[in-house]
Formats: structure tokens, C-alpha cells, sequence
């Protein structure tokens, strides 16, 4: 008697679609949901993770916009230090759907709030981006204009944009008590000061980032109807957790969640794709083959093998630059995470 | 017993030679060699046993044509002189087309910080021709070594060529001293192993980072406009400065005025009465 499970395919069988498979020959995983042309126009952002899906694509000729690129000839390891070369904008890394939901809105209305500038040694920092300006700046002034500059730039980034590329990346993050805002690292690691008077943390659950996610939406295709979503979810683990547990349970509630979100939006809506980079690298299929021995950062291998599936749905784009690799293309292990600097500081 | 100087760089030595044939007469006890090849050519050059040469032919013929031989011998010279090769204003000028440290109107350009400008700039530098020669004499001999940036562009527009758009952008957002303190701070931290870095002559100058078109007139623009493969890609354009004689004779005269020169690199800096 036939049952729904007879004849499936070989990858809809655990034994023959993972167990029996070494982990980077895993096949038809996924299926693009739409195609990505040579022409569109691709924006990147989110968690450390999506820059290494920004390095492949740009290297394999995908048009990949940068709306706040760097002095011309500027050193690689110079540029990605001040933010640049590494997402569509130098937004830095964007951790939670709550802060790209927040920067949509932020460039919306061209606003930059008093309470997430950041002063530490009498330097001033973005507190929504601390990362960019290592040193600081030297007046609120500054920081203000180059915000308000990088938020007009944002904005048409948004508008020009064909397919958003975004990674997941967190649930967790600090927010401003009176305002709202949400950062993406904790006030006092880069700067500023912790006060648990002004701060708070919270653990965004299933219906946060949903919704965040739908409102990110809804916003993009206000201003540009035409615009796509690719969603991954970034394999890399929690550095540290600021929930009472283990940081492994709070990783798996993280992913869990963002992984779950992925999946609702992706069935509602035809506009969004989802792209399982977190499955190749995290399941326990792959039994940790791709993650350095940290079991945090992901190998390089492991990034070529979530490129190899992703390129078999989405084939290589050939232009003539496509070959080339770009002038002041970020190197691996130059992935900029602000995880890193946590986990320097901890005991 | 005469002095022995080499000059050495890019086309700005031009500028130096037909200054010191003019006021050669003054200073029968120094004998200068000149050495030059086109835009950063001289990083292709190494030193062996005190004798500083190449292997790149095209390099070897700059060094022939211009002084001679294509290998100098370091041990023969009691100073070196170091001009051009990299330390421009106009590359940094040049970095400010379309981003802008803040402060004055912004006509579309990005804000960048001047921290990161800097780093720019100094990066620079570093891979300069310049930078190359003066790590290698220093490296090599214990005469004293000065260096000699490249001169600013001429305060005349219609001189200043691809320049130009940016140089009045520049001027109208917030003038040059900004420009100007990066450019002396970055110079000075670059070369810090020069026995001293030479900055042009005040009396040259038209405000922080411009030349009086008097020193700045010679045969008109390098009209360098395609690159060779092989070229780094600061390669400096649009140099004014190849032959004005004016300014290499001032040069000259100053530099002579306040530097006794014995071989030795510790008492180079001494000014004379």
C-alpha cells in the first residue's frame, strides 16, 4: 500500500539525504523561491555571518551595491577597521530584526536620538554603530552629521535595493529604557557607560521578531514594491548570554526563534526566500565539521560549502569583473564580529 | 676636501638639478649627483653591498639617463637627498573628492573622520617610493638622508588640471588647514627615520598647501594620462613641478644656509650661524 512517504525523493529520507552524506556534499536542500539576476541589485546586512555571504557573491560577480564606499585605494584591513567594504552600508553588524527594523525607521524619518550617543574618554561614538569610528569622534556634532549621512544613504540604499539579503543573527540585545532603542552591543563594551538605570536587557521571543520582521517588510515595499528578502540565519553561536541560562540553551532559543521566523514569513509571503546556511553548518548532520575548534567560528570550508548550495539554486553570475576579485574584497578571517571583542574581555 | 651630495626621487628632482646648475658657482666645495625615475618607478630598487640598483630595466635606463650609471654606490656620498617619490598634498586633496571630513558645506560628499582620512593618507605613504628610498639609504649608510616632499600644486587653475574640481571644492568647504596639519602630521610621522624632512619654503607658498605660480611654471603639465600595468596606482599626474629652476635654486641656497655637512648623521641638523 503506498503511503505519502513512498517514493519520495532521496532527500526527503533522513538515511539517504543526510546520514549516509559527509557534510559538504549535502544535495538539493534548497530551492530558491525566485531567481537572482546578473542585474539586480543586492543589498547585504546582519549578523557577522552575512558578510561572508556579502565576500562570495560580490566575488562571484553578483551586483552588490555599496552606497558609502571607501576613499578610493584605501588598504582592505584600513577600510573594514572604519566599517567599510563590509555590508551595503556602513551600518556595522545588525544583530536583531529589531535594529534593522529601527534603522528603516530611523532613515525614514532622518532621526538621531541624544541618548545613543556615546562618550568614552572624552571621544564620542554612534551607539546604534560603535564600531565604525574605532577612536570615537571628537564632538556630538560630528557624530550627529555622519548618522544623519549614513541614514540619507541608508534610505536609498533601500529604495535603489532589488533583493535584501539579511542574516539573523540574535534575540538578545540591550535596550534604552526611555526610548525603546535597541543596540548592538552592550553600552560600556565599546563605549559608553553601562547604567542598569538606562538599560535593559531583553530576549526577543517568536512574536517580536515576527513581527519586527513583518513591519520590516512593510516598510521596504512602501518605498520599494519590487523589493525581494533573503533570510538566513547566522550558525554562529552565542558569544555570551545575559538570560539567567547556559549559553548553549540560550543559542538554541535564539536560533530556534529566528530560524522559526524565517520559516512563517517565508510560507506568507512570495517575496521572501529563506536560505538554510544555519542547517549545512549547525545541524547535527554536518557534527561540527564546519565550526573552528572554538565551536563558534565557522571554517572556510564551511562557508564554501553553504556557497556551493547556495550557487547551485542561484548559478554564477559571468560578468567580466566576475573573475577579478574586487579592489579591497574583506579576507575571511577579517570578518568583523563585536562578539570577539566580548569573549577577549571575558574571564 | 668637496662635499659629496646624491639627489635622488621622482621628476621633482628635475627641479632641484636646474636650480643647482644656477647656483652651483656660489658652492665650488659640493659636488651633487641627481638620480631620478618617473612617478614611484624607484620602489623597483634594492640595495647590495653599499651599491643601490635595480633589476627592472626600464628602471636601470631611468637611473642611466638621468645620473649616469644604474648602480650608485652609497659609501661615495656624505648626504642623500630624497625628493618627491609619494609625499604629495595632491593625493591627499585628491582623497577628499567625494568624502569630507566634517565641518563646512557639504555638497554631497561622505562624511569620513579625519582619524580615518589619515590612516588613508599614511597608507599611502607607506608604499611610496619615497618611503622605499628613504628606508633604504638609512638602512644602508650613516650619512645623513633628508627628504624632500612633493611640492604642492600651483595656486594657478589653469594649472591644476584634474585638480582643479576638487581643489576649489576644498577651498570653498573649510580651506586647507585641515588638510595641512594631516599632511605635516603624516609626513613627519612616515619619514620620522629622515635625518630631516624639508617641507617647502614659506616663502613658495600661497596659503597652507598651495605654490605661487612662480615656482610652480615650467614646462607646463606632465602629460602622463594612461597608466602602465606595472605602475602603482598612486602614480602622480599632472606634476608642475618637473623644471622650475626658481624653486630649485631657493631650495638650494636655504638648504646650504642651514646644513653643514660632514658625513655625519648626527651633527646634519646643525645650523650653521
Amino acid at each position: 500500500m503506498k503511503t505519502p512517504y513512498s517514493d519520495l525523493p532521496p532527500e526527503r529520507y533522513w538515511k539517504t539525504g543526510v546520514a549516509e552524506l559527509h557534510p559538504s556534499t549535502i544535495q538539493n536542500l534548497y530551492r530558491k523561491k525566485f531567481p537572482i539576476a546578473a542585474t539586480d541589485r543586492i543589498a547585504t546586512a546582519g549578523s557577522c555571518f552575512a558578510q561572508h555571504v556579502a565576500r562570495h557573491m560580490r566575488a562571484r560577480g553578483y551586483n552588490i551595491l555599496d552606497v558609502e564606499p571607501p576613499i578610493e585605494g584605501t588598504p582592505p584591513d584600513i577600510a573594514q577597521k572604519y566599517g567599510y567594504l563590509v555590508y551595503s552600508a556602513r551600518y556595522g553588524n545588525i544583530y536583531t530584526a529589531r535594529q534593522l527594523l529601527q534603522l528603516l525607521q530611523d532613515a525614514d524619518a532622518l532621526e538621531v536620538r541624544d541618548e545613543d550617543i556615546w562618550e568614552k574618554d572624552g571621544r564620542y561614538f554612534d551607539g546604534l554603530r560603535p564600531s565604525v569610528e574605532p577612536g570615537g569622534l571628537p564632538t556630538i556634532e560630528e557624530v550627529k552629521a555622519q548618522r544623519l549621512d549614513h541614514l540619507k544613504r541608508v534610505d536609498r540604499l533601500m529604495r535603489d535595493t532589488d533583493v535584501l539579503v539579511f542574516t539573523l543573527g540574535l534575540t538578545e540585545a540591550w535596550r534604552h529604557s526611555g526610548s525603546g532603542t535597541v543596540y548592538p552591543t552592550c553600552p560600556g563594551v565599546f563605549a559608553g557607560t553601562f547604567d542598569s538605570r538606562h538599560y535593559e536587557f531583553v530576549n526577543f521571543d517568536f512574536v517580536d521578531v515576527y513581527r519586527d520582521m513583518k513591519k520590516v517588510r512593510k516598510i521596504l515595499k512602501a518605498i520599494n514594491p519590487s523589493i525581494r528578502l533573503l533570510l538566513t540565519v547566522s550558525p554562529v553561536p552565542l558569544t555570551a548570554t545575559a538570560s539567567s541560562d547556559h549559553v548553549l540553551a540560550a543559542t538554541t532559543y535564539s536560533k530556534s526563534v529566528l530560524r522559526a521566523v524565517c520559516g512563517s514569513l517565508t510560507k506568507e509571503f512570495d517575496d521572501i526566500d529563506y536560505f538554510p546556511s544555519f542547517e549545512i553548518i549547525a545541524s547535527p548532520f554536518s557534527k561540527g565539521f564546519f565550526y573552528e575548534p572554538n565551536m563558534r567560528n565557522i571554517t572556510e570550508m564551511g562557508v564554501e560549502t553553504v556557497m556551493k548550495v547556495f550557487f547551485s539554486e542561484h548559478s554564477e553570475v559571468s560578468t567580466p569583473s566576475a573573475s577579478r576579485k574586487r579592489k579591497g574584497d574583506t579576507d575571511r578571517k577579517n570578518v568583523i564580529c563585536e562578539g570577539a571583542l566580548l569573549e577577549a574581555f571575558a574571564k | 676636501m668637496s662635499t659629496r651630495g646624491c639627489v635622488i626621487g621622482n621628476s621633482h628632482v628635475a627641479a632641484l638639478k636646474l636650480g643647482w646648475q644656477a647656483v652651483r658657482a656660489d658652492y665650488p666645495d659640493i659636488e651633487l649627483d641627481f638620480f631620478a625615475g618617473p612617478r614611484q618607478r624607484l620602489s623597483k630598487t634594492f640595495v647590495r653591498k653599499g651599491v643601490l640598483t635595480t633589476k627592472d630595466e626600464i628602471v636601470a635606463e631611468n637611473l642611466r639617463l638621468t645620473g649616469g650609471s644604474d648602480r650608485i654606490d652609497l659609501r661615495s656620498y656624505d648626504f642623500f637627498c630624497v625628493s618627491g617619490g609619494g609625499a604629495s598634498s595632491r593625493i591627499l586633496l585628491l582623497m577628499q573628492a567625494n568624502h569630507m571630513p566634517f565641518g563646512g558645506p557639504n555638497s554631497g560628499e561622505m562624511y569620513i573622520s579625519q582619524a580615518y582620512l589619515r590612516e588613508c593618507y599614511e597608507a599611502r605613504l607607506l608604499r611610496s617610493a619615497a618611503k622605499h628610498l628613504v628606508d633604504l639609504l638609512t638602512a644602508a649608510s650613516t650619512a645623513p638622508v633628508f627628504y624632500v616632499p612633493d611640492p604642492h600644486l600651483s595656486n594657478e587653475r589653469d594649472m591644476l588640471a584634474r585638480s582643479l574640481e576638487t581643489v576649489l571644492k576644498i577651498e570653498a568647504r573649510n580651506g586647507f588647514d585641515l588638510s595641512r596639519a594631516i599632511f605635516t602630521k603624516t609626513v613627519e610621522s612616515v619619514f620620522s627615520n629622515a635625518t630631516e624632512i624639508l617641507f617647502q619654503l614659506p616663502e613658495t607658498l600661497d596659503g597652507p598647501l598651495l605654490t605661487k605660480v612662480e615656482f610652480a611654471r615650467g614646462p607646463g603639465l606632465s602629460q602622463a594620462t594612461d597608466q602602465a600595468d606595472d605602475e602603482p596606482e598612486d602614480a602622480d599626474f599632472g606634476d608642475i613641478f618637473h623644471l622650475n629652476s626658481q624653486y630649485g635654486a631657493l631650495f638650494w641656497t636655504e638648504f646650504f644656509r642651514q646644513h653643514r655637512l660632514n658625513g655625519d648623521r648626527s651633527t646634519a641638523g646643525q645650523i650653521v650661524g
